[in-house]
């Protein structure tokens, strides 16, 4: 099928809604990476195997990430006009009771940990699972808003993830995808940016500039030739969120950009993928060319004069080629070697023209602003920060997973609530957001909640939405030189500073750990931080010797306990 | 004289074909050309062409130094098909953009970059050997060696760090350090937080019990 104008749509629609509501079961298994650490793959093909041999008529269909990685692999079982049933830690032994159950049509009673009557999708609208009239063996189970890590998420970005087949495009615009696409064909290119900027969006990779801005500078720049980049070069330790989310929806990223292009008048986008991401880099370039056969990438896209053309790139397994510069010479063939700025790449970027560059999640906000408006988009989070954001949990907490929280969520119940407490039943010791860059924050955090200016404020940063939660055991002393020797290996070696400070930092962190450190250590770790941030060109030197400052300055104990002298 | 048709050239034969050519002063090439392919064929009995084939002509009736040059030359080629590399190349263009990608799509099929397919990459796309093997010593996705039967991958992000409070990723570390057939590196955060500590064998992301059960298949 080729779509050759936008009413096309609306054929595809249907289309993906006959995937998505067979008229035998359908069996979600996610199968992101996480899910495949946890033997989901096996769960997958035992099962459809099962299935086979004993001619019960079913789709089982590899999905993205729910969510739930505390409990993979996830198996979700959807009869026709019944409440869809999530059963968790499945393993191959459990699976001939699955296809019992499923023959019957019947469930799982004491494994199933949630269902869903309803659901209220930010695009498409209500979807019903469930027939009016209730079914009673279906009472017991927890419904989906009830469930405590769901309660106080808001899923705007990852509205798919866990429930379409990532590499079917059909069962993307079954759910209202590629309708913002249609929309914003229709509307001015200047009115989109306008949009974007009244919506109050920020840039989700870590700086948190505004959106809007951005595009309109890019825009405004000399020249017709111009380039858009969506950066996945997700290198921070503890953060994985960006590789799950686009595994399980590649093509919200792939909308956001053609919407992108469309306004910012750029002909080609080159989508940035670290090493080592291969079902990611998998799953999208099958997104690409599923786009490009459905006629929403090339040329004259659903019958307009828009061409647009997405290019893949897989990176090299460089932290610093996140940096923007740096991004743009590995790119371009070089080493990820950042430059100084001024110029900015929205005036000089990429082969020196012209160049908008957002985060994978930034790209994926903008079919959702096109689709509700700005004013519906700033009514999520409080005064300086717009929006959801996606984050990803992990370390010692019990329910470690990708989730989607309105911004100004407090921490408080991003750990409690959501991530069920410490876990062991531990005490908190301290948080880590964003990345190493971020800062150490220690466990009395009442007032801080998820939001780029309070973060700030407090010593930390929101980064790209990386949450570590440490428990009362961790050494703190050796989170920071864990940092330093990370910061001191990925280091470009561009500026001195950066390069030969970090490893003398990281020498300094080494004597103190071994026994020989005195109160002269970290007077000199102090004295060092400050020409280091103060000199490097970006911001890999600029924020190595935070995860220090800030150990230093909440845990100075935990330092203490090796200094004899 | 008439034109001899081309032979089907399997392996490296082809490039070492055009290697041999490639002694003989340029205006001579086009009767060598003909002249030593019938030769090549005829040994080949008139099948398909085989290293063995053009190795073996070139033994028997190129004169020294000659044959030396060309000799060497030939193992310049290195112990891979010469002809995947310039499959890439068509397919990605010789402009330094698609440098990236071509050292890419070589280390997926040779499994790591020798410097053989270095030089050939540099010649072929005009690009200074020097600032070809910039790329690769920078980048650390990229090998320069061959590498063992498997690849183990130690994540070495914050929450593996953090809970791997059995030391899996040591036990690991230590077993397989001295061991030829297994290459062990720690790696940027897999993105795997989730599963911490997650560990990477041959490219799936095992985690927990699943690394010492995978780990026992290995051996």
């Amino acid at each position: 099928m080729k779509l050759k104008k936008i009413d096309d749509l609306a054929q595809a629609q249907e289309q993906g809604r006959r995937y998505l509501f067979p008229e035998t079961p359908r069996i979600n298994i996610g199968t992101s990476s996480c899910c495949i650490a946890k033997g989901a793959l096996n769960v997958l093909n035992t099962l459809s195997y099962g299935l086979k041999s004993r001619g019960i008529a079913a789709e089982v269909v590899a999905t993205g990430c729910t969510g739930f990685c505390f409990m993979e692999p996830t198996v979700e079982v959807q009869y026709p006009g019944k409440p869809k049933v999530l059963y968790g830690s499945i393993t191959e032994s459990d699976i001939p009771l699955l296809i019992d159950a499923i023959a019957q049509r019947d469930l799982i009673p004491d494994r199933a940990i949630l269902r869903t009557d309803k659901e209220e999708h930010i695009i498409c609208g209500h979807i019903a699972y469930a027939d009016t009239t209730f079914d009673a063996a279906y009472a017991h189970i927890p419904e989906l808003s009830e469930h405590e890590f769901l309660k106080n998420q808001q899923k705007v970005i990852l509205r798919n993830a866990g429930n379409i087949d990532p590499e079917n495009i059909y069962e993307y615009i079954g759910r209202g995808g590629y309708q913002a696409l249609c929309k914003a064909l229709s509307m001015n290119p200047d009115v989109i940016i306008q949009e974007i900027i009244a919506s109050g969006l920020r840039g989700r990779g870590g700086g948190g500039f505004p959106t809007g801005l951005k595009w309109k500078s890019c825009k405004e720049a000399a020249g017709k030739e111009k380039y858009l980049i969506c950066n996945v070069s997700e290198g921070e330790p503890g953060i994985g969120m960006h590789r799950s989310f686009l595994e399980s929806d590649p093509h919200a990223v792939l909308e956001g950009l053609i919407i992108g292009g469309y306004a910012i008048g750029a002909q080609t986008a080159y989508v940035y993928i670290r090493d080592n991401y291969r079902t990611a880099l998998k799953r999208f370039t099958k997104a690409v060319q599923d786009a490009f056969e459905l006629g929403l990438l090339g040329n004259k896209i659903l019958g307009t004069s828009f061409n647009f053309n997405v290019k893949i790139k897989e990176g090299g397994g460089r932290f610093v080629c996140g940096e923007e510069t740096a991004l743009i010479a590995c790119i371009e063939g070089r080493i990820g070697e950042p430059r100084q700025r001024p110029p900015f790449p929205t005036v000089q970027g990429l082969f020196n023209k012209p160049t908008c560059i957002n985060n994978v999640e930034t790209w994926a906000n903008i079919p959702v602003i096109i689709m509700k408006g700005s004013s519906w988009y700033s009514s999520i989070g409080n005064t300086g920060s717009k929006g959801t954001k996606v984050i990803s949990l992990a370390g010692n907490i019990a329910r470690p997973g990708m989730i989607e929280v309105p911004m100004g969520t407090p921490l408080h119940d991003i750990i409690y609530t959501i991530g069920g407490g410490i876990a062991e039943g531990k005490q908190l010791k301290a948080v880590q957001t964003g990345g190493p860059s971020g800062g150490v924050l220690p466990s009395n955090i009442t007032n801080i909640c998820i939001d780029y200016d309070v973060l700030k404020n407090a010593g930390s940063m929101l980064g790209s939405g990386g949450m570590v939660i440490m428990d009362e055991d961790t050494d703190m002393v050796k989170i920071a030189h864990y940092f330093t020797e990370f910061f001191a290996q990925e280091s470009c070696g561009k500026c001195v500073p950066c390069r030969e400070g970090i490893v003398r930092m990281c020498k300094l962190l080494d004597e103190i750990i071994a026994g020989y450190g005195s109160k002269n250590h970290l007077d000199a770790l102090q004295n060092m931080a400050f020409p280091i941030m103060a000199a490097s060109a970006c911001a890999l030197g600029k924020t190595a010797p935070v995860p220090v400052i800030s150990t230093l300055k909440h845990f100075r104990k935990d330092y203490l306990k090796y200094i004899t002298t | 004289m008439t034109e001899v048709a081309e032979p089907r050239w399997i392996g490296k034969s082809r490039a070492m074909f055009e290697t041999m050519l490639g002694e003989v002063p340029e205006a001579m090439r086009p009767v060598f050309r003909q002249k030593l392919m019938s030769v090549i064929m005829q040994k080949a009995n008139s099948g398909d062409v085989t290293d063995a084939h053009v190795n073996a002509v070139v033994q028997e009736i190129v004169p020294e130094p000659f044959k030396s040059t060309i000799l060497k030359k030939f193992k310049e080629l290195g112990d891979f098909d010469i002809n995947i590399i310039d499959e890439i190349i068509r397919k990605r263009g010789t402009t330094q953009d698609g440098l990236m990608s071509i050292l890419h799509d070589i280390q997926d099929e040779i499994g790591y970059l020798p410097i053989e397919a270095l030089r050939a990459v540099s010649s072929k796309c005009n690009i200074p050997l020097s600032t070809v093997y910039n790329i690769v010593t920078f980048y650390k996705t990229f090998k320069l060696k061959k590498p063992g039967q498997h690849t183990i991958k130690i994540c070495n992000g914050t929450a593996c760090a953090l809970k791997d409070k059995a030391g899996i990723r040591t036990e690991v570390e230590n077993r397989f350090k001295h061991s030829l057939a297994v290459d062990i590196e720690k790696t940027l955060c897999l993105g795997c937080c989730d599963c911490a500590p997650a560990i990477e064998i041959d490219g799936v992301v095992y985690t927990g019990d699943n690394v010492r059960t995978k780990i026992e298949t290995l051996l």
